[in-house]
């Protein structure tokens, strides 16, 4: 029986055989917090309000799963695009200097034999411009003012660069889980073409970076991103985690032949409430497993983007229980 | 009319000072302006809406169609009352209390905008009693509720029971939508109507309160 690595290895090589489903995140061992997300989101807690060192207001309702930009028209960071040198002043994470060794220490207890040191990069290039200028700014300033947009997503896409040199340089990760979502259950937030002028070639770059430091890159976005897709494996994202069903993934598998593994199936706003039952969560694990396992290349998950993050614990495990019944019945490993 | 035709294109293209311009043209070629309402602003979003629901234009097209809309509505508003012109229906919409998101809240009201309706958005976070507040001030047609979370779409059930509480519930139509949302959803908790996007959620709006 491969390791979970070994077994997620063998499941994104295109000429890969693994001996069965990747379990969820199960190869993954997440190294959180690190310095950089201290930094950025350290001051972040339930019930409390925040401003990140870029700015931008974070609020985090007592009795509710996560933070969430909150803008009001005072708050905005950029309220001009055109003007947003003067508006926005980019914090040097990059140079955060604490931390870093009580961090490592934490990376060299993962067993690097069986499970992948992975770092977490989010709130990505497109999050970030919504999260300083409001989501409704950051659509219309893209179509409107391009020239100054696509200015300031080479100087988030410069700080991000940075950010995974240094996560590289001080952890030596097997892999980097980056953030950045693209849409909604059914449509792309932008145009594909837009998503191609302004994303692609900047994703590519920072992908280009991470590789070139033989880290593999998976990219969490729980959208509907089909017409994107093929573009997504040419700028090098190893594991799509975030596929949610309303995307083919079926006809996806097909049309990539393995150039990209696709992670999710499993609609997890669908699926965390309170009240799902056991029979309806294994009922959807293992449509799952048996729509797309026979695919190739995809890993049974929900589609939330940092591992066992499901707003009520039943539901991850019960999936995870669901996948392993699966694989001992159809691989018979055990 | 060719200048409807052009304010609906122009609409769709959201270019908002063209529209401006062609409204007052019209205006001043003696146009309704209850014509140039339907028949060139609202036409032009309604296709746009179409489009959006097809997948052929996009969060941002939809956002500067509506800026465009709006802007030419203005120039007709007086006109309007002038012409004792009446609204499709009314639509008090919020996202529920704990609830900080308003893409899709913000979306609806403008598809919702752009079918005609009159939406008195009380914006995100918004507690059951100041829901049920508004719908005593503005007496709407409909009342749509957004969550975007699993942990607050149970609000949607709370500001139903508020309304019955109130003695309101039979005097409006309760629409829901959000991600976690589903049509069993919507009738376990007893709301009227369900959509799974911000165009469907429009059209049938216009068409509950048409009934109404």
């Amino acid at each position: 029986m491969l390791s979970p690595k070994d077994n997620f290895l063998e499941t994104i090589r295109s000429d890969g055989k693994p001996d069965r489903l990747v379990n969820q995140y199960e190869p993954i061992a997440m190294v959180l917090p690190d310095p950089i997300l201290i930094h950025t989101r350290g001051g972040v807690a339930r019930g409390k309000t925040f401003i990140d060192p870029w700015g931008v207001t974070l609020v985090w309702p007592e009795d509710q799963p996560a933070s969430a930009p909150f803008h009001t028209e005072e708050n905005r960071v950029i309220k001009d695009i055109v003007n947003w040198r003067n508006e926005l002043r980019i914090p040097d994470s990059p140079a955060v200097s604490v931390g870093w060794d009580e961090t490592a220490e934490r990376v060299a207890k993962i067993d690097r034999s069986r499970y992948l040191a992975t770092v977490l990069m989010p709130t990505g290039i497109f999050e970030r411009t919504h999260f300083l200028m409001g989501f409704e700014a950051a659509l219309t300033d893209m179509l409107l003012e391009p020239e100054a947009y696509a200015d300031l997503c080479d100087a988030i896409l410069e700080t991000r660069i940075r950010i995974a040199e240094i996560l590289i340089d001080k952890l030596k990760p097997d892999a980097v889980l980056s953030h950045d979502d693209w849409g909604m259950k059914t449509s792309l937030f932008m145009s594909p073409d837009a998503w191609r002028e302004f994303f692609k070639p900047r994703y590519k770059k920072l992908y280009d970076y991470i590789h070139s430091r033989d880290v593999l890159v998976i990219h969490h976005a729980d959208s509907f991103l089909e017409p994107i897709v093929p573009d997504m494996a040419e700028i090098g994202i190893d594991v799509w985690q975030g596929a949610l069903p309303q995307n083919d993934i079926a006809r996806l598998q097909k049309e990539l032949d393995g150039r990209m593994a696709l992670m999710g199936g499993l609609d997890s706003a669908y699926l965390d409430r309170p009240d799902s039952t056991e029979e309806e969560i294994r009922i959807e694990a293992r449509r799952a497993c048996e729509s797309y396992g026979p695919g190739g290349h995809f890993i049974p998950s929900t589609t939330y983007g940092v591992p066992g993050d499901t707003i009520y614990p039943h539901i991850d495990q019960i999936v995870s229980d669901e996948i392993e019944r699966y694989n001992k019945e159809v691989f018979h490993i055990s | 009319m060719a200048i409807l035709e052009e304010i609906s294109e122009m609409v769709q293209k959201g270019k908002a000072k063209d529209v401006v311009a062609l409204v007052n043209q019209a205006l001043e070629q003696g146009l309704l302006a209850q014509e140039i309402l339907d028949k060139g602003l609202l036409k032009g979003m309604s296709e746009l809406g179409v489009r959006f629901k097809n997948n052929e234009v996009f969060v941002p097209e939809v956002l500067i169609a509506a800026r465009a809309l709006n802007q030419g509505s203005a120039v007709l508003k007086s006109k309007l009352v002038e012409e004792g012109a009446k609204t499709v229906g009314t639509v008090v919409l919020a996202t529920v209390a704990g609830d900080l998101h308003d893409i899709g809240k913000n979306l609806v009201r403008m598809m919702m905008e752009g079918v005609g309706l009159t939406v008195v958005d009380l914006g995100v976070d918004v507690p059951d009693d100041k829901i049920v507040e508004a719908v005593k001030e503005h007496n709407p047609d409909i009342v749509a509720l957004s969550a975007l979370l699993t942990t607050t779409m149970a609000q949607q059930d709370s500001v139903i029971k508020a309304l019955q509480t109130a003695g309101l519930r039979d005097k409006v139509k309760v629409m829901v939508g959000g991600a976690p949302i589903t049509q069993s959803f919507c009738d376990k908790i007893g709301a009227d109507a369900y959509t799974p996007d911000a165009s469907s959620a429009a059209e049938l709006a216009k068409s509950l309160a048409l009934a109404n």
